[in-house]
């Protein structure tokens, strides 16, 4: 760590820009709004097509509303309530609710063991000298290319009661009608099909690391191993951070696993697949739902502005 | 190299454009819209319809653009546009009481006349009324009609006839007595069918979960609720019955199949749905429904007869036979309407309706349908004679044999065999019976932890509150 | 930290070690000879290991590959490895149908890949530039606002979109497709911003220094730069937008208009089991342009390191 700080830090002496002064310079404004025309088009883009659709969920979140008529009844925090009553009592849309929850969050063990699996292969065909790398790259991310819907189907195959996993092992394992193991099912299925993405934004992430870096270490003795943990793996932290970050988005929001993998069996529920559910129970079903999105994106917002604040500690950034 | 990029862009932007905007003017004919759903065989087949149907003398003016998408698609989109829907669309029974008490159909009852409705199915029709003021749906004084049926789909008990025989002859029993048992007029009581199910049992011990073999792949709820006289609520669904000893004896009936008798696929192997291990051969009884024809002809391999049979009826209220609570041997009826937007113009309702009328009961229509493997007809003499017998060879021996039992279901002809549209069918949204079905799995009922009076004394509290909200919050009543 | 920098005997060899340097001294070449023995056995299991996860990920593709020449009664019915008897009409039934345009689903798909990935990724490039070197304003702020879209279910933001664009009699068109996509798309600008975060500033500086405006800086500079980061992400968003069946399938409902996967969804979309093997051989000719792409971006994955020679 203190090496590839050492390198870069004469670097950034040179280039860190002054703090700023108290007072913002004409040439500072102007950089700022030149920076603010640079993201303009995004800001209006989601303006438009999300921000707008934000405020009317909101909004609902509060209300009664009648889709077809589009009629609406303002009801306060009613569906925020309900949300959380009967939460120990089956049935109750409480209950319902914290169990989707759950589910959730145990759904996304799939995420660090992607990375994970991803981080090691980048790293082998990376710095492991293999042969025919490029294979392996084209192999590894051939889940990532084919169709999802297609997938499942085959991978139904292979966990159903009469699939292959059952007959080759001779075992008779409940994978999609076993509340846990049809979970499991899912991790395994995501871990494997998300690892090549990662493996590709890794192997990306590495060409970005100063080659100088490894020479000098080279010189000081060290082996490629050693190169790999004191130089790589910190130099690709901010790969490492997105690929969390947006993995916990992702993940917080599963629902096709659910809905075309498990076949909605108990179990598998997700809290945006209770959202899809509630969203039809009539005209409190769809309050209950946007109630449910504005509280799973405010807690994906918090999540995420911890990381960003966290970021600091182990994000390498120039 | 950077400006040719852009300028691929551009063009391709232009080109989108032009591919997303064409279609021009077509010279003074009206213009619909047709929407449905289906799989692409049968979407296939509404094309070819609509397109017979706009070369029918009398139509040339008619200009219709048929789309479809999957189930899922259609009802959010559908519900996009409910403000302003196609011109003509589909809407399964289950949606038809929301989408009519949101004032969003168009009342079509000065579009078709009385003489025409004859010919077909009273049952079907009825449906589809829907009175405006006391929100109360089925024909009636001051009931409207606001869609035509597309057919009527009994769910009814079918059976493998060559595995039947096979185990027959296996355990040596009298194959006069089973298919006594097995007439397609007669339904059995729920105890003779589960001992008939019981003494055709195979035996699975040492085989792997693909080479097992049950009896029955699985039972329709409904079948068995509405076979033992018993509701999921009240007629105007304002009190939950579910905890009713009809209601909670029909639920013990399924899981008994399977956790005493047996002879019901355990539901660690339900994975799969029960008409596919049907057609695979895994089991001697399943459900089916004229819908599941197409899919059983699909199958090239699979060489057995079928044949279908009633449901059986439970005992009733009491629990006793001969009683006057018997219950009849009664299935659910599925179906689906051609429904008009309440703004429609009224030269696009005219349009519209003349092709709903073409679909829901013109002769060459509703034969093409059921010669494809979709539907019973809905014009009753058809049904009753060309279909059933297959007088112009159409079927041409295909299976299932004793297509009786759907047409008695739809008919009411034979007083033993009753048919009875599903519980969302009265309700203004469909959630509440997933989530409920889904509670059923989720506390253990269909694992044995809980028996089905537990469950159902702790659901219908709930169950009673979801009606009520749904009464007096959406439907205002 | 200063031990780990010195020799170790164990792990991979480094790059000195290649026999040439012993000094012939016997206790030298038998370690060498150790060395090598064991790099072979490293060697061994890491090619075992990565041999065993390609498999373990290839296998739902090759079952998908083979199922696609089964009948439907084998797909649907028996769950067969290798297919009993090959069928191979799955594949050209796609092309016959009239009323199945499977090459104007192919050209409606490249239409929306072509128009928004180019538009978008420079979009996107722009604004990641802002974030990441620019002395932009409430920059966090700004960061995580444009992500807040990601955060929200689309169960929640898909009626009023929808209505939106019914109300501009956009459905039925690629446009609600195509037009989102020319504002960017916020996962690849929080990509890039992660990566152009580790590009040293000097390069700006220096450039700054020449009179070169901030526009010219991301063109000239970084622009070059990013180019293995942007292959990634295109490979990302364009499989995205190939694949992406849920929002298409909503607002595209006539067959000249859909795309490929809204198209191959309709032999999916019953119980037909006739139609499952078909659906297959879809799915199986519609990954093979993706896997073109993919491997034609794959070169700056491996012929990186003259890429990264650049900085220095």
């Amino acid at each position: 760590m203190e090496k590839v700080e050492n390198a870069v830090a004469e670097e950034r002496m040179n280039s860190l820009p002054r703090k700023p002064k108290r007072k913002r310079s004409k040439v500072e404004r102007r950089e700022n709004l030149t920076a603010f025309l640079f993201i303009l088009l995004p800001v209006i883009g989601f303006l438009i097509f999300t921000g707008i659709s934000i405020c009317f969920t909101f909004v609902f979140s509060f209300q009664d509303y009648y889709v077809r008529r589009d009629e609406s009844k303002f009801v306060g925090f009613k569906h925020y309530i309900s949300l959380f009553q009967g939460m120990a009592t089956p049935g109750m849309m409480g209950n319902t609710f914290i169990r989707s929850v759950g589910n959730t969050l145990f759904l996304m063990l799939s995420l660090p063991v992607s990375i994970m699996l991803g981080l090691c292969v980048a790293a082998i065909l990376r710095l492991g000298d293999v042969k025919g790398s490029k294979i392996y790259q084209i192999l590894y991310y051939l889940p990532a290319v084919s169709s999802a819907v297609a997938l499942n189907i085959v991978w139904r195959y292979i966990f159903q009661s009469n699939g292959l996993l059952n007959r080759i092992f001779g075992a008779e394992t409940p994978w999609l009608t076993d509340g846990t193991l049809v979970k499991l099912a899912i991790i395994i299925k995501n871990s494997l099909n998300a690892m090549g993405g990662a493996m590709i934004l890794y192997l990306a992430g590495m060409l970005n690391v100063p080659k100088e870096l490894y020479e000098a270490s080279s010189l000081d003795g060290a082996n490629k191993l050693r190169q790999f943990f004191s130089i790589t793996l910190p130099m690709i932290t901010p790969v490492t951070f997105y690929l969390l970050i947006t993995g916990l988005i992702g993940a917080l929001q599963s629902y096709a696993d659910t809905e075309v993998f498990a076949k909605g069996y108990p179990g598998s529920e997700t809290i945006v697949y209770f959202i899809w559910n509630e969203r039809t129970d009539g005209a409190a079903g769809y309050g209950i739902a946007s109630c449910t999105s504005i509280l799973l994106a405010i807690a994906i917002m918090s999540v995420t502005l911890i990381q960003f604040k966290f970021s600091n500690k182990w994000v390498y950034e120039e | 190299m950077k400006k040719g990029v852009l300028a691929v862009a551009v063009a391709s932007v232009l080109v989108g454009g032009c591919l997303a905007g064409c279609g021009g003017d077509d010279g003074g004919k009206v213009k619909i819209e047709f929407w449905g759903w289906g799989d692409k065989a049968e979407q296939d087949n509404y094309q070819t319809l609509v397109n017979q149907f706009m070369q029918e003398p009398g139509n040339e003016d008619i200009d219709v653009s048929y789309s479809g998408q999957d189930a899922k698609s259609y009802m959010l989109a559908l519900e996009g546009r409910a403000s302003s829907p196609p011109d003509l669309f589909m809407l399964p029974d289950e949606d038809f009481y929301g989408w009519v008490a949101d004032d969003t159909l168009k009342d079509i009852s000065d579009y078709v006349s009385d003489e025409e409705l004859a010919t077909i199915w009273p049952q079907a029709v009825n449906e589809y009324y829907f009175n405006p003021k006391t929100l109360r749906l089925g024909k009636g004084d001051g009931a409207k009609l606001y869609g035509l049926p597309k057919d009527l789909g009994p769910f009814t008990l079918v059976y493998n006839k060559t595995l039947l025989d096979g185990q027959i002859a296996a355990k040596n029993l009298n194959k006069d007595d089973v298919y006594a048992k097995l007439d397609p007029q007669s339904p059995m009581s729920w105890a003779e069918f589960r001992q008939l199910l019981k003494d055709l049992m195979f035996d699975n011990s040492g085989s792997q979960p693909a080479n097992r073999k049950y009896s029955i792949t699985h039972y329709e709820l409904n079948a068995a609720v509405y076979s033992n006289n018993a509701n999921y609520f009240d007629e105007e669904a304002a009190v939950s019955k579910i905890n009713d000893q009809a209601f909670i004896d029909a639920l013990q009936f399924i899981v008994d199949l399977d956790k005493v008798d047996g002879s019901m696929t355990p539901v660690n192997e339900q994975d799969v749905d029960g008409f596919t291990r049907f057609s695979g051969g895994s089991a001697i009884f399943s459900f089916m429904g004229p819908w599941d024809s197409a899919q059983f002809w699909s199958f090239e391999s699979v060489n057995f007869p079928i044949c279908l049979l009633p449901v059986p009826y439970g005992p009733g209220g009491d629990g006793q036979y001969g009683t006057a609570d018997d219950g009849v041997s009664t299935t659910w009826v599925g179906s689906m309407a051609y429904c008009v937007g309440k703004g429609a113009s009224n030269k696009k309702t005219e349009a519209a309706i003349k092709l709903a009328k073409y679909l829901s009961f013109n002769e060459k229509a509703q034969r093409k349908f059921y010669e494809l493997g979709q539907q019973v007809p809905n014009i009753v003499s058809m049904a009753q004679n060309e279909y059933l017998n297959d007088t112009e060879g159409l079927l041409n021996g295909k299976d299932p044999a004793d297509r009786s039992v759907w047409v008695n279901t739809i008919s009411g002809a034979n007083p033993k065999i009753k048919g009875k549209t599903r519980p969302t069918y009265y309700t203004y949204s469909s959630t509440w019976y997933g989530n409920f079905t889904k509670y059923l799995g989720d506390e253990g009922l269909w694992t044995g932890t809980k028996t089905a009076q537990q469950i159902c004394t702790a659901y219908h509290p709930q169950l009673q509150k979801v009606l009520t909200q749904m009464r007096e919050d959406d439907l205002g009543l | 930290m200063e031990n780990e920098i010195k020799w170790n005997d164990s792990g991979f060899t480094p790059e000195g070690a290649d026999g040439k340097n012993g000094k012939n001294s016997d206790q030298r070449s038998w370690s060498d000879i150790r060395k090598k023995t064991l790099t072979v056995i490293v060697k061994i299991f890491v090619y075992a290991i990565i041999s065993f996860g390609a498999f373990l990920l290839v296998f739902p593709y090759v079952w998908m590959l083979l199922s696609s020449f089964k009948t439907g009664d084998e797909v649907a019915l028996t769950f067969t490895f290798l297919p009993d008897k090959w069928v191979f009409t799955n594949y050209s039934e796609l092309f016959k149908s009239e009323n199945f345009p499977i090459f104007r689903a192919l050209l409606n798909t490249v239409l929306i890949e072509v128009s928004v990935i180019i538009v978008g990724t420079f979009v996107s490039a722009m604004a990641a530039f802002s974030f990441a070197k620019l002395k932009l304003r409430f920059k966090t702020f700004w960061l995580l606002f444009l992500m807040s879209g990601m955060m929200v279910p689309y169960a929640a933001l898909m009626l009023p979109q929808y209505r939106a664009f019914f109300a501009l009699h956009m459905t039925n068109t690629l446009w609600p497709l195509i037009l989102p996509g020319f504002f960017g798309n916020v996962s690849m600008i929080f990509f890039l911003v992660q990566y152009m975060r580790g590009i040293p500033n000097a390069y700006f500086e220096a450039a700054k220094i020449d009179g070169a405006n901030n526009f010219t800086c991301f063109i000239r500079i970084m622009f070059p730069l990013i180019k293995t980061a942007i292959a990634a992400q295109v490979i990302f968003w364009f499989v995205g937008i190939w694949n992406d069946y849920f929002a298409p399938s909503l607002y595209l409902t006539d067959r000249k208009q859909m795309t490929l996967q809204v198209l191959l969804g309709l032999l999916n979309a019953g119980t037909s089991a006739k139609d499952l093997p078909m659906a297959l051989a879809g799915a199986v000719l519609s990954s093979i342009p993706m896997l073109v792409i993919y491997i034609s971006c794959q070169k700056y994955f491996i012929e990186s390191l003259a890429i990264s020679g650049v900085k220095g």
